[in-house]
């Protein structure tokens, strides 16, 4: 009683079996472009989990006159800012002031390995006459985000999680801009925290 | 058969283990990321707007700013204009030929006294040169004044538009004191402006050409010869009558010949009896002389004394030969 040998169809379906799952195994791994993977080879940890989020508080905004000609980022020839927080509209704005409205903004970035680019828009429409100016200031001791050469953005990593930041945003009024008595419209200010 | 169907169904079995593997590889497109995003509200902005008054009139206008900011304004333009009944264009034209220069003195009521801060000439642009505006601050009003002097060394043409009137308007820039683009040139100032010339210089009197009218004159008709003269002085006390004196012609003492009631006209009329026949016959009659004068009443008393004529004319009248009659030779005024 010998087993009966296996037929030769047989022994060819399992050898082409076995090359297609060979086949596959190794195409497979070729294009992987998953964010949440890492560039070390197969069976590094990948990352799996994490959080990012951006949250503002209640904004507050001052008028300041400043003298028309001068530099909209600097204090020169300003006056005392008025305080104009929750005013709908500010009247009596004159060529060469500048509106300043400041939030405070948390960050969330929980992940390994997470890199994000923080955006603030003014949100300005196109062709509006005033020129706006982004700051952030760290509060309380918290670390610098990374600069990308550009005014209103910056990189953000997991060592900002928990970090508040004061988001300044100045929008100046040039002379010959505006004539007397004209208006613009409110607009939103808008922060926004991308994962890269 | 039996023997044959275990391999097809692991076959099988492989195949879709494959095809869950392919499916479920990401794709190289594949960009998938986290992103949070929040908003806070701006305000809009209204612009501001100037707001400049000018009131007053005459020469001097008042100046204020609602504007809700300061200001900073000056004269921009002085344009003149006839006003008043009866002055025309051409009364203008000639007062524009004199050329009147007028300035202007920021917080004055008066105008006399310094200089004015701007200077314009009729019809053209204030002086803009250098910073030339003045502060007018939020809520401030100041007064404004305008002085407008004529051009020396024309005296005769102005004498010519004495009493003419003309307005005087005044363009009004502001502008915000900070500086900027905005400026406004809608407010304007009306100051009567009327023509004060200076009074005609006093002639030097001309030498008379002919010889002076006499003060008297003697009016000869036959027997009778009647003398008058004018009089304007002595009105305190007025004269009330007039004394006639006599003398010859070749001189000597006058001597009073009769009181004369005053009328209307001074006159006293002689008779040819008035003047002396000499000694030696009518053949030989002489010229006598005749002057006059008041004989005024002093107050508080009745009695009436003589004072001098001055001023007052001699006659020279003679009664020739045997004619009973006077002639008059001269009158001396």
């Amino acid at each position: 009683m010998t087993a009966p040998s296996p037929s030769r169809p047989a022994a060819l379906l399992r050898a082409s079996a076995a090359s297609l799952v060979a086949v596959a195994l190794l195409g497979s791994g070729l294009g992987t472009a998953a964010r949440w993977s890492d560039e070390a080879a197969l069976g590094a940890p990948a990352i799996s989990t994490g959080a990012l989020g951006v949250r503002l508080g209640p904004a507050t905004a001052a008028l300041r006159h400043t003298a028309p000609g001068t530099d909209a980022g600097t204090d020169a020839g300003a006056t005392a800012p008025e305080d104009v927080t929750g005013s709908a509209t500010v009247p009596g704005v004159l060529e060469g002031d500048t509106l300043a409205v400041t939030t405070r903004m948390a960050i969330e970035a929980r992940g390994t390995n997470l890199t994000a680019t923080l955006t603030v828009d003014p949100g300005l429409p196109d062709g509006s006459p005033l020129v706006p100016h982004v700051r952030i200031d760290p509060v309380d001791g918290a670390p610098p985000l990374g600069g990308t050469g550009a005014e209103n953005t910056r990189t953000v990593t997991a060592a900002h999680h928990g970090a508040s930041y004061d988001v300044t945003v100045t929008y100046h009024v040039p002379a010959g801009a505006l004539a007397e008595g004209t208006s613009v419209d409110p607009v939103p200010l808008t922060v926004t925290l991308a994962q890269n | 058969m039996r023997q044959y169907r275990t391999p097809t169904i692991f076959v099988l079995v492989v195949l879709a283990v494959l095809v869950l593997i392919v499916l479920a590889t990401p794709a190289g497109a594949t960009r998938a990321a986290w992103v949070s995003q929040d908003r806070v509200d701006v305000p809009g902005l209204t612009m501001a707007e100037i707001r400049f008054g000018v009131t007053g009139g005459d020469d001097v206008a008042t100046l204020t700013n609602s504007s809700g900011f300061g200001l900073a304004y000056r004269p921009a333009l002085a344009e003149v204009r006839p006003a008043g009944t009866g002055t025309t264009a051409e009364h203008l034209a000639a007062l524009l030929a004199t050329g009147p220069a007028f300035s202007y003195h920021p917080g004055a009521t008066e105008c006399s006294g310094a200089a004015g801060r701007w200077t314009a000439t009729a019809g053209g642009p204030v002086d803009p040169a250098g910073d030339s505006r003045e502060p007018l601050p939020e809520g401030a009003a100041e007064t404004l004044c305008l002085a407008v002097a004529p051009a020396a060394g024309q005296d005769e043409a102005l004498r010519a538009l004495h009493g003419r009137q003309f307005d005087v308007v005044t363009t009004l820039e502001a502008v915000p004191a900070g500086g900027g683009s905005w400026s406004r040139t809608d407010s304007s100032w009306t100051a009567r402006y009327v023509v004060d010339a200076p009074p005609a210089e006093e002639q030097p009197a001309e030498e008379p050409t002919t010889a002076p009218a006499p003060a008297g004159r003697c009016t000869a008709d036959g027997k009778d010869a009647v003398l008058s003269w004018s009089w304007a002085g002595g009105t305190d006390p007025a004269a009330t009558r007039w004394e006639v004196l006599r003398r010859p012609g070749t001189g000597g003492e006058w001597t009073s010949l009769r009181l004369v009631e005053v009328g209307a006209a001074p006159e006293a009329r002689l008779t040819h009896l008035d003047v002396p026949e000499t000694d030696g016959g009518p053949s030989k009659n002489v010229p006598y002389e005749f002057t006059v004068r008041p004989h005024q009443a002093q107050e508080g008393t009745a009695q009436e004394t003589t004072a001098p004529g001055p001023g007052l004319p001699v006659w020279t009248l003679v009664s020739p030969g045997n004619s009973k009659k006077l002639e008059c030779q001269a009158v001396r005024p």
